[in-house]
Order: structure tokens, then sequence, then C-alpha cells
């Protein structure tokens, strides 16, 4: 029992991670009604850019190339998307996004190898030439700083991403798009650039994740596939299109997945499965999400 | 899209009035029981070990096919089917379960055969459906613990169920018979699997037979949950399903072996040796003399995949795959005209997840393999079974057989270049790992280029040429 403080932080900080990626799922569902199959692969991208460039350059230069390059793997995704999009299915749409996915974590593969790459934390400590992360004690847990950034990062992103739905011309002219398109564009919004927008914002936010993140998962070249996954759980759980929800629901499944580590011995092996069974679980009982209340199409 | 599915297919059966027993459908089924038969004569062994692993392909890219193209549910978790079948089979013929894990293991298979009655019987789903589930779970679980006997075990269950029959406002006695199922099943299981220890394992027909009704049992649970989402939600069901089931593959131990271990030595079967001595005469002749234990695989496999060819072919055209088409291009127009989409739904899932556990079993007892761990019904393996519908063609029997042949084709090429390194602006790259890119670019190529496949796609952009020819030519005589 003693190591449950312990296990909680660290669910708090997967759990944003899995936020982050649930905020990205519904900022695209929202836009075009497609559930990106590549949402992941944006966080890896990220991780594994930073983890390349902190090799040799500082963290101010790491962090927005990564992202850059996170936002232009967006564009790229949603242009991929859009060229059948007037015509296409719904199997199409899903078959492209999972290939493009499929392509990403290859090539990622291909150009930076199979193993995990270890990253610097941000705020660390030089020791015999091996940067360490500090720590604090909060009440018999040891607190990583990094995991401090990442919920402040995430905090960040979520209150900015508020004020930009709210507040910003473009913000707006996204919210109307995926309210109503064909009032939009009668109003003279593009939708089309609507669908690259918020590609481009769910990637760039996911490459922040992955940066963030990175120091404390390391960046391998698969971290992709199960990150989006479990964002995904956390999106429906939450909602889809409801960030509140997701957030809320994202934080939550990563304290239950890591509380599922102090499960008697052969249970434990189990704990990747968790955030499955619970997706599988919610799908099937509640499709529209558990923290929302109006009815959706399943 | 569907609407054009249907009318390219309809079409040359009001020419012919009644397809069925046209020279032109025939044809190509003979053609192919020919090139069955000689196969082995002419090729070398590095080719028909290809050959036997493109049947298995063939089989479980037609199943994928019934499923994806005609009744146009997606699966993104197939090879958990696959990969049941091929484990199912394997246990019971080399690794039988440890007989401290044999009462566990059949009460819970009992109450998953108790789960799929209560289903079945009630229609019930949702928050009901969980409460049974959970019912039937702690039922077996006392019984266990208070080490009951069967008779015992039965009234507890059956009366336990029926309580929960009438909190829940249930028939009371389908709720019983779910609970004596449940017991039934559960103490069939420890009988046979206890059966199978002793006998230090069973023969491989049986392991193929058995993987196949506890997958579709198991298919039939999850479809039936499932297959109420659509689009993006059953896709990713389908993905989460795919994912417990490897998890459980690899983690496991005491049944699985783990993705250390795996399973190894797995006997073949000998396909031709069981067959009557008639029948044995013509594969011999055919195969000149050759008979060896590869030769009999293949012909075990293709025999299989041309079964699935005729089974898959014959549906299509019946009213069970119109039904399929209808529910594919509209749900609610195919409702209205009466078709019971929730169980065509069901029922297609089912068949095409047996479809693919005949196919894991036929892999696992491969000739000269012998050998599965996780690895072989990852993620990426339900992808490739996706690559091989895409590329033939969704809604093509036919396509399938070409998916399938073009997969290996390319993973055979794939392994080929993993050995080799190239220079790459003076640095050493080595060429590991390719095939990720390759079948992701295929997919994204496909889907933007020919959305209906490789194989459909082409000819209608042949037929559209060819059109065009004669349009102007037309034209420039008059």
């Amino acid at each position: 029992m003693d190591q449950i403080p312990q296990l909680i932080v660290s669910g708090i900080t997967s759990g944003c991670i899995y936020a982050i990626v649930a905020i990205g799922f519904s900022i695209i569902y929202g836009g075009t009604q497609v559930i990106n199959f590549a949402q992941g692969e944006f966080v890896m991208v990220g991780a594994m850019v930073a983890a390349v460039l902190l090799a040799k350059f500082s963290l101010a230069l790491a962090f927005p190339v990564a992202v850059a390059a996170g936002c232009l793997v967006g564009v790229l995704v949603a242009l991929c998307v859009l060229i059948p999009l007037k015509r296409a299915s719904v199997i199409t749409l899903i078959i492209m996004t999972v290939g493009a996915s499929i392509l990403l974590r290859g090539l990622a593969q291909l150009f930076w190898g199979e193993s995990a790459i270890p990253v610097p934390p941000f705020t660390g400590v030089r020791i015999n030439g091996i940067v360490e992360d500090r720590t604090i004690h909060i009440y018999h847990a040891v607190v990583g700083v990094q995991s401090l950034w990442v919920v402040g990062i995430t905090a960040l992103l979520v209150l900015a991403m508020h004020l930009f739905f709210k507040y910003t011309l473009i913000g707006q002219a996204m919210r109307a798009s995926s309210m109503n398109p064909t009032g939009a564009r009668l109003v003279g919004i593009s939708p089309r650039k609507m669908v690259v927008m918020s590609f481009m914002l769910a990637a760039a936010l996911g490459a922040i994740a992955g940066v963030t993140v990175s120091p404390v998962f390391y960046a391998k070249c698969n971290m992709g596939t199960a990150l989006g996954l479990k964002g995904f759980c956390a999106a429906v759980l939450g909602g889809l299109g409801n960030f509140g929800g997701g957030i809320i629901a994202g934080l939550l499944l990563g304290i239950v997945e890591a509380l599922a580590g102090v499960l008697p011995s052969p249970w434990s092996d189990y704990k990747d499965a968790v955030a499955f069974v619970i997706l599988l679980i919610v799908l099937l009982v509640k499709p529209q999400g558990l923290l929302v209340r109006k009815k959706a199409e399943a | 899209m569907a609407t054009k599915i249907a009318s390219t297919s309809a079409s040359p059966r009001i020419k012919h009035k009644r397809a069925g027993a046209n020279i032109f459908s025939i044809l190509p089924f003979v053609l192919f029981l020919i090139a069955y038969f000689l196969a082995p004569r002419f090729t070398q062994e590095k080719t028909l070990t290809a050959l036997i692993y493109i049947g298995i392909n063939v089989i479980l890219a037609l199943g994928l096919n019934l499923l994806m193209g005609y009744a146009g549910q997606i699966s993104l978790g197939h090879a958990a089917f696959f990969g049941l079948g091929a484990y199912i089979s394997a246990i019971l013929t080399v690794q039988p379960i440890g007989a401290e894990v044999v009462p566990g293991f059949s009460a819970g298979l009992g109450v998953i055969a108790g789960i799929a009655v209560l289903m079945s019987l009630t229609k019930v789903s949702g928050w009901k459906l969980a409460t049974g589930i959970a019912a039937l779970f702690i039922l077996s679980w006392i019984c266990r613990l208070a080490h009951l006997g069967q008779i015992s075990s039965i009234v507890i269950f059956t009366t336990g169920m029926a309580i929960f029959a009438f909190i829940l406002r249930l028939g009371w006695w389908k709720s019983a018979l779910a609970g004596i199922v449940a017991t039934a099943g559960g103490t069939v299981c420890a009988r046979f699997l206890m059966g199978v220890q002793t006998n230090g394992g069973t023969s491989p027909w049986i392991g193929m037979f058995v993987g196949v009704l506890i997958t579709g049992l198991i298919a039939y649970l999850i479809g039936a949950q499932v297959l109420r989402l659509k689009g993006h939600y059953l896709a990713m069901a389908t993905l989460g399903f795919g994912f417990i089931v490897e998890i459980m593959f690899e983690k496991w131990v005491a049944v699985t072996g783990g993705s250390s271990d795996g399973i190894c030595g797995i006997p073949s079967i000998m396909f031709v040796d069981g067959l009557p001595r008639p029948l044995r005469k013509l594969f011999e002749i055919a195969s000149a003399g050759h008979l060896g234990p590869k030769e009999q695989y293949y012909y075990l496999v293709w025999a299989f995949a041309f079964l699935a060819l005729l089974l898959a072919a014959n549906i299509v055209r019946s009213r069970v795959g119109r039904a399929f088409r209808a529910v594919h291009g509209s749900e609610v127009a195919a409702e209205s005209l009466g078709v019971n989409t929730e169980r065509y739904k069901i029922q297609v899932f089912v068949l095409s997840a047996a479809l693919a556990s005949i196919a894991g079993s036929l892999y696992a007892h491969n000739f000269g393999v012998g050998y599965i761990n996780p690895n072989e019904f990852n993620f990426m393996v339900s992808i490739q079974l996706v690559v091989m519908v895409v590329i033939g063609g969704m809604a093509s029997v036919w396509g399938a057989l070409f998916g399938a042949t073009a997969i290996q084709f390319l993973k055979n090429w794939i392994l080929t270049l993993d050995k080799t390194n190239i220079q790459f602006h003076g640095h050493d790259l080595a060429l590991k790992g390719l095939s990720p890119i390759i079948f992701g670019s295929i997919l994204v190529l496909v889907m933007i280029l020919l959305p209906q496949g490789l194989v459909r796609g082409l000819t209608d952009i042949i037929g559209a040429a060819i059109r065009g020819a004669r349009r102007t030519t037309k034209r420039s005589v008059e």
C-alpha cells in the first residue's frame, strides 16, 4: 500500500498525455467527423524529433522544431484525408488514417532505429556527465520535476485551447464549421482550410505532449499506437468533442491504469489491457461517453 | 460505392437470366482444381512453402472480405481470431493445459457459454447484460470456493440465475437455462481437458474443430455487442479487442507459453495418408509420386482454401449475400425491406472469425515450422489482413485470392530487403523493418487512387479507356 501515492503520481503523468491526445481526437472529430488513427503518432513524432535534437542542441531549439515537425506531419495527414473525403466511405477514411499511422511509425523506425532513446529532463542536474531529474518529496511519493512540467504544460495547453476556441477568430470559425458546415460556408469559412487547421492543431498538441513526456517515458518509435488508443479511450469516456470530459477521463484512466499495478501477481501483468477493457465496456454500455448527457449516434 | 458494386455484380446475372450452371461461372473453379492437383509436380520446395502461406492467407482474406467488403463492417482485430485458432489447436495437440489451471479455465469457458446463451435468448444488452455476466462469474466463483459437486452447483446456478432474472425482470427460465449451460459447459470442458492431458494431446483435427467452436463462440459474444457500433467506433472496438487478445497471448504464460517461449513441436497433419484408398491414389498420380509431408500439407491447406472459396462465392450470390450487401449499402433501407440487419451482421462476423480460426490452426500445424508465438498475431498482422482485402478489392471473391498472393510475395520481398544494407549520404542504412512503411504506403495510395481495390480499379480504368477510344474512333468515322 506504500506504493499507492507513487503510483498515483505516475498515473497523473501519463494521464496528462492521454488527456492531450483525447483533446486532439476531439478537435479533429469536431472538424471532420473523422477519427484520426494517426493521433498517437503525432506524439511519437514530437518525442522522437526532440530526442534526436536534444542530443546535440538545447531545449530552446529542440522544442519548437519538434512542434513544427508535428505540425508538418499533421498537415500531410490532413491532405491525405482531404483528397478522398468527398466521396469516401467511413471504411476508406479509417484505412487511410491507419495506413498513415503505420507509415509514420515505419519511417521513424527506419531513420531513428527501433530502440528507446533516453531524453534528458528539462530542468535536470548534471551528475557524472548524465543529466538526471531533480526530485521532490510529496507525501511518501518521490515526484520528478519533469512530471511537474508535464502537468504544468498540460494545464497551460488546456487553457490555451479554451481561449483559442472562445476568443480568436480562427477558433470561432473552426467551431462554426464543426457545428454547421453549410452555414459556415455561407459566411465565407473554407471547410478545407478548417480541416487542415484542425489536423495541424491536434498534431501540434500531440507533439508538445511528446516532447514534454519523452524524458519520463523515453522516445520510442512504437510508442504511438498504445498512446493513441488510450487517448481515444479517454476521448470516448469523456464524450467525443467534449474537452473537459476528455481531460478528466484521461487523468482517471492514467491513475486507474497505474493502480492496476498493485493487483496481486498474476493480474498485474495485464496492466496494459486495462485501458482496452475499459474502452470496450464504455463503447458497449454508453458509446456517447460517460461524462456527457446528450445522446450521440454511435 | 456500395451501389456501384451492387450494380456491376448484378449486371451479368441479368444477361444470363440464371447464373447457376453456366460454363463461365464454373470454368475458374475447374481451372483452379486442375492447378491444385498438378502444382506439386511442377514446383520446387520453396514455391510450395510460399503456396502454403498463400493458401492460409486466402482463407483469412476471404473471411475478412465477406465481413468488410460485402457487409461493410470493419475489423481491425482479425489477427485475434487467427491467433485463437492457432493457439487453441496448438495447446490441445502438444501443450495441454496444466492440471492446476484446468478447473479455473473450464469454469471460465462454461461461464462464457452461459453468457452466450443468456445473450441469444433474452437479447439483453448494456447494464443488464453486465450484471448478468457478473452474476454468472460470482456464482461460478462461489461454486469453486465451496468445492461443490456437479448436482449442487447446477442447483446453485439455476436458482441464482432465476433470482437474478426475477430482480431484472427477464425471462426466468431463459436465465436459468444459461446457468445450467454454464455449469454443464464447465464440466464438459474440464472432462475434455483432463482427457487431453492424460493422453498427452489430441489429434490436430480435433484441435482445429475445438478451435473453430471456441473462436466462433467468442466471436458471437464480441460481435453481438460490438456490431451495434458503426464506423469509427466499431474499428476502435475491434482494435481494442485485438490488443486484449494479444496481451493475453503474451502474459498468460501458464497456458500460452508467453512471448519468449511460445509453443513448439506442433505436429503437422498427414492429410493424404488419412484419405480412403481411391482418393489417395488420385493424389499420388497427380503429384507424380512426390507425396512428401510438405506436398500433403499443401494439398490440405488448398483444399480448405478451395472450400472457403466455394463457400464465399456461393454465399455472395445467395439471398444471404444480397442481405450483406444491403446492410453495407444502407442499414436503414435494409431494415425497412425486412432484412434482420443485426442477425446478418453477427452471422458474417462469426463466419469470418471461424474461417480465420481454421486458417490459424493450419498456420500452427504447418509442416517444418511447428512453432507459434504471440508476435505472429499482433496488430501488424491485422493490418496486413486489411491490406490483402483492400488490394484485392473489397467485395470481390477472386480479389481475395489476388490480394493474398500479392501480400505473400511482398512479404518475401521485404524479408530479402531486410537483409540488405544501402548507403544513404555516407551512412550505412539497414533496411530493417521496412514492412510498416510498405504496407502503410500501400494502404494510403490505394485508398487515394483506387478505392475499389487494385483489380477492380484497374479494370475500371482500362474499361473507361477502351470506351473512350471507341468513342473517339466512332467520332472520327462520322
